[in-house]
């Protein structure tokens, strides 16, 4: 269980980027999402123990991480995927493995291979295990960095845009990998793919400004957003800017937009089954 | 094992097979071995003595000195009397002379090359732990249930095993060479010089190195810092290389033979101590460096 209460973060400046937050997350997915400087970075590097938050309380499975020690038990049981994911570029797949493996304390080494040889059959670079890393694909170190964050069974996972540079085939992979792990840990997903969470998530929090502005389901951000989403079909011009425009798609026989708000009689909008991506379009305008 | 113990092994292990891919240390040993034999080669080509001591016999009033010419291979006799006779170093007689000569000539070769090396080193090994950030992974290290201080040990101590085993293998490969050259050399004093005085000197500097331009945000910053640690470099030569290459026995034996009453032994065990206390201050500095990064370090995770 995490428990984030009056969470405070003012970085030296004085920037604000969390401003009182309050989560409970149990265990399974969480979905954390929000605009670029929204908080949701510090934030997740506040529960990884990398920063020391400015007010409030923050205990992760117990330990509170006001304190060194708390922060250091805190890490025992973590799994972290960095947004900027740095590989030493010298070593082969799997020798960075063993030695992040070593780093969180897994201290037999037939531990070790077995859990390393498993991780990359999951991650599918069985193949790939004894290349050095400065030969590998961006998506091939994103797997890797996926693959180290999963080292050691940890109890709370956090994974800051886990699948930013994957292919669409691997995205799948990965999202089912972290549903399937979800079953009896914590797992902290930050991401501004909204299909993600939507296929994933079964709890999220939007963040805006550094605060906490839904905290719900999937179903209740996409019912947020029901009798508010339209599509209009042929317009010669964009909707106007009362409107929220989600997408816009060229047709044989024009343009048919997909629109949040209360579109105007001429429109001849029709009324559309909203999505997650609606539901945080339209909590955004708000 | 502690877990602690286990993470600083790991690093040791992990940051020296880094070291050895980056080639960064080999560079350095490399240079410092083809420098010493080209030295010998560039002193070789310019040497004017001709004969090569190769025993001492002292009789009731007179020395006896047997030489080889150098060219030649031929014997020489030299006979030395009175004051002449009294001027060589008594405990001459108690050594081999052939041995003695070339090893000798290979320490005081050596000397240039640690001082060189003690220079070179500081501006190569301080990136080495910027490197993480550079490499963006201190991130996942910080995320990662390790000590600040397992940590730091392990960097210091993955780098002090490269260097010794850098300075053990060029040093063997420079012997080797002085030996299928110039004839046998007194292994045990070779590497008693190594262990008392080449090793020591090297880890208080790449200690220093690593250490210091740890503070360093970037990798640029971290050589600046190596750079300027050229003036310790130095001052840690001056109080131990330097003072072994003055008192070492073949010079106090020229200056004082006639009242050096020590034994060759007594003697190089003189120009050990006096290099070891040369270092030791160096040495407790060292401890103080580490401290203060260690906080320092520490206080700026702690604090961001």
């Amino acid at each position: 269980m995490i428990a984030v209460q009056a969470l405070k973060k003012t970085y030296r400046g004085g920037v604000h980027a969390l401003d009182g937050i309050d989560l409970t997350i149990g265990t399974g997915m969480f979905g954390l999402v929000g605009p670029n400087g929204a908080g949701k970075t510090t934030l997740m590097r506040i529960l990884a123990g990398l920063l020391k938050p400015t007010g409030g309380t923050v205990r992760v499975f117990g330990h509170d991480l006001a304190t060194h020690a708390g922060r250091q038990q805190a890490k025992t049981i973590l799994g972290y995927l960095p947004q900027e994911l740095g590989l030493y570029p010298n070593l082969n797949a799997y020798e960075f493995l063993d030695y992040m493996a070593i780093l969180k304390g897994i201290v037999q080494g037939a531990v070790r291979r077995r859990q390393i040889e498993a991780l990359l059959e999951q991650v599918n670079l069985t193949d790939a295990a004894s290349r050095k890393l400065k030969t590998y694909s961006g998506g091939m170190k994103r797997r890797i960095g996926v693959a180290q964050a999963l080292l050691g069974d940890p109890r709370f996972l956090i994974v800051d845009e886990p699948t930013a540079g994957l292919d669409p085939e691997e995205r799948v992979r990965f999202r089912n990998l972290l549903s399937d792990m979800a079953a009896d840990r914590t797992i902290l997903l930050s991401t501004h793919i909204v299909e993600d969470i939507s296929q994933s998530c079964n709890d999220l929090a939007v963040i805006k400004n550094g605060r906490s502005v839904f905290r719900g389901s999937p179903a209740d951000l996409i019912g947020a957003a029901r009798g508010h989403a339209w599509l209009i079909r042929g317009a010669a011009q964009r909707p106007d800017e009362s409107l929220t425009l989600v997408s816009s798609l060229q047709l044989a026989d024009g343009v048919q937009y997909r629109v949040l708000g209360t579109p105007a009689a001429h429109y001849q909008a029709v009324p559309a089954e909203p999505t997650l991506e609606d539901g945080y379009m339209w909590l955004m305008r708000r | 094992m502690d877990i602690g113990l286990h993470q600083i092994w790991g690093i040791v292990r992990y940051e020296a097979l880094m070291q050895w891919r980056r080639r960064t240390l080999i560079v350095l040993f490399g240079f410092f071995v083809v420098g010493i034999i080209g030295l010998s080669t560039l002193i070789d080509s310019s040497r004017t003595v001709l004969n090569r001591m190769t025993a001492v016999q002292f009789e009731a009033d007179r020395v006896v000195i047997r030489y080889e010419n150098v060219a030649t291979g031929a014997p020489v006799e030299q006979v030395l009397t009175g004051d002449a006779a009294a001027l060589v170093p008594r405990w001459f007689a108690n050594v081999d002379m052939t041995t003695f000569q070339t090893t000798w000539e290979f320490l005081l070769l050596l000397v240039p090359g640690v001082l060189v090396l003690l220079l070179a080193i500081p501006p190569l090994v301080a990136e080495i732990i910027p490197l993480d950030s550079q490499y963006r992974i201190r991130e996942l290290l910080a995320a990662a249930p390790l000590a600040q201080r397992d940590y730091l040990f392990g960097k210091v101590f993955s780098l002090w095993i490269g260097t010794g085993v850098g300075l053990a293998i060029s040093t063997v490969i420079v012997a080797g060479y002085v030996h299928v050259r110039y004839g046998p050399v007194d292994a045990l004093l070779i590497v008693r010089f190594w262990a008392v005085l080449m090793l020591p000197v090297a880890l208080i500097m790449s200690g220093y190195a690593v250490l210091l331009g740890g503070l360093a945000r970037t990798r640029r910053t971290a050589v600046f810092i190596g750079i300027a640690l050229l003036a310790v470099s130095l001052l840690v030569a001056n109080g131990t290389i330097i003072t072994a290459y003055v008192s070492n026995p073949l010079f106090v034996s020229a200056r004082d033979a006639g009242s050096a009453a020590g034994t060759y032994e007594s003697l190089i065990v003189d120009m050990f101590n006096g290099a070891v206390n040369g270092a030791i201050p160096f040495a407790v500095a060292l401890v103080g460096v580490w401290v203060l990064v260690w906080g320092v370090l520490r206080w700026k995770a702690e604090g961001s």
